[in-house]
């Protein structure tokens, strides 16, 4: 059964922008399952979580969206479809550069190139043609901007990004990540290693960035889901158990499950 | 709450469990103080009067104690779903005794004013009024202390009730009034009283409410 999620608000929903279908996946060509019949749609514009206790799966499921797992070996999907904008993902036809483009991801630990600012911005746009240098300096100021960096770093745009501090390191990956105008942003934590403030500064991007791009984000902050997402999926065991708003999972879930987890019970 | 898993926090079971407690105490303290009151207007008894008036300091402080004890449990624990159900609805619970409480000390006043302007008499109209408005109270108190929300749901019919007898005797006192009897401010006061009582039963219905409200996430407030 697909977990289709209409939001409260705005009913007339537009299509989903990725929709998982009965998905199976293992990391050792099927022996285990490490996920296990999982369907879930993701609403376009909207910002979804991913919550579970470790080991769950969270991140192996996000990585499918846009086939980070194809690089380790004997890893893959062994049952069902992804749909990413309409698109199914494992379609010979699909080419992964392209899609991991229009499928952009921003990882626990930020992990700047050890170049200046402004060409960590400009290194996906190179590779994607782009060279004329008055084009890449606007998209950079523009990319800079919408993670909201661009006031913090415009003195300074040709220092070291490893002078930054962590919180604008973050920043300045996802600025790097919507360079390349993607579709979808995956975040796997992305706030883990940040101090209150820069926390409060990814989550106000998020937030902002929902306007224009799908996000998915793992969080194992409870808080933190319920600040900036509008729909959760909760996953235990290789298994969602539930999904759906997220004010609803923190009001009144469904399962007992979801509850004792999102209350901070033994299970 | 009772067959709940325990959380990985043990203070946080110990403060949930901290509050129960309070609520449960202050609900106890508050039904002492209407029958108090109420034995003070039947028995023309003035010290019992005094002393309902003077618990009501007591009666506040518990009603703070458990204000502050909940901000912490807020900001401590951050508590979700039913939890925070909880913890929302005990204040809220925590409220509607301290109303009840008000009026334990108003019937308590009243009574004092009529036993010092001699005797209180017919005070036996009251009795069955009182009976169901400290039956309420019996079953708001258990149906919180077992989270029982079958029980909590029944407040309301038992409510209908006690207001229809209480629209009774507003008729049969108020003929009493209309009068220009001497024991006209006799009536006056009972009539007072029997408000008061009327007032308790629908606080009861409230904190029936908070209940279902815990157990079910359901708001029945406003609902017929
Ligand atoms: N590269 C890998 N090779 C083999 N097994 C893996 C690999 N990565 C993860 N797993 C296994 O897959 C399961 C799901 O792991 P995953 O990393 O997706 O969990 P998670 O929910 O993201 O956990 P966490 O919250 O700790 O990040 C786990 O049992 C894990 O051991
Ligand atoms: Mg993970």
């Amino acid at each position: 059964m697909i977990h289709k999620v209409i939001s409260e608000e705005n009913v007339k929903t537009a299509p989903s922008a990725i929709v998982a279908q009965d998905v199976d996946f293992s990391y050792d060509g099927g022996k285990t399952l490490s996920l296990k019949n999982i369907s879930l749609e993701v609403p376009p514009k909207k910002v979804t979580a991913f919550i579970g206790p470790s080991g769950c799966g969270k991140s192996t499921f996000l990585r499918c969206f846009n086939r980070m797992n194809d690089m380790i070996d004997g890893a893959g999907v062994t049952r069902g479809s992804i749909h990413v904008l309409d698109e199914e993902i494992h379609h010979p036809s699909i080419n992964v550069i392209d899609l991991r483009k229009k499928v952009g991801m921003v990882f626990q630990k930020s992990n700047p190139f050890p170049r200046s600012i402004s060409d960590n911005v400009a290194y996906g746009l190179r590779l994607n043609g782009i060279t004329q240098k008055s084009e890449l300096q606007d998209r950079v100021e523009h990319s800079l901007r919408g993670a909201a960096l661009w006031d913090e770093v415009k003195d300074r745009l040709h220092e070291s990004a490893f002078s930054l501090s962590g919180g604008q390191q973050q920043r300045l990956c996802i600025a790097r990540t919507i360079a390349v105008e993607p579709r979808v942003i995956l975040m796997d934590e992305p706030c883990s290693a940040l101090d209150p403030v820069a926390t409060a500064k990814v989550e106000n991007l998020i937030s902002e960035l929902a306007k224009e791009y799908t996000i998915v984000i793992v969080t194992h902050n409870m808080q933190q889901a319920t600040r900036v997402s509008d729909f959760t999926a909760y996953f235990y065991l290789g298994e969602l158990l539930e999904h759906g708003s997220t004010k609803k999972i923190f009001s009144n879930p469904d399962l007992k499950q979801t509850e004792d987890y999102i209350s901070g019970r033994f299970g | 709450m009772q067959e709940q898993t325990p959380h990985i926090l043990s203070e946080f079971d110990e403060a949930l469990q901290l509050i129960k407690t309070r609520v449960i105490n202050m609900a106890s303290d508050c039904r002492m103080h209407l029958s108090m009151a109420l034995e003070g207007l039947v028995e023309n008894r003035l010290d019992l009067c005094n002393e309902v008036i003077a618990e009501d300091d007591n009666v506040d402080q518990q009603e703070l104690d458990i204000d502050a004890i909940t901000m912490e449990i807020l900001t401590r624990f951050n508590p979700v779903a039913s939890d925070l159900r909880f913890v929302i609805s005990s204040m809220n619970i925590s409220r509607s005794l301290e109303r009840i409480g008000d009026h334990a000390v108003n019937i308590a006043k009243r009574t004092r004013k009529m036993i010092k302007n001699g005797a209180t008499r017919d005070s036996s109209h009251l009795n069955e009024l009182f009976d169901l408005a400290a039956e309420e109270i019996n079953e708001a108190m258990l149906a919180y202390s077992d989270l029982d929300s079958e029980r909590a749901r029944r407040i309301k019919e038992s409510d209908q009730k006690l207001d229809a007898l209480y629209k009774k005797k507003f008729k049969q006192l108020s003929a009493f009034i209309e009068g220009d009897s001497e024991e006209k401010n006799q009536y006056i006061q009972l009539l007072f009283i029997a408000r008061s009582l009327e007032r308790i039963g629908d606080l009861a219905v409230n904190i029936g409410e908070d209940i279902v409200f815990i157990q079910s996430a359901e708001d029945i407030r406003h609902q017929g």
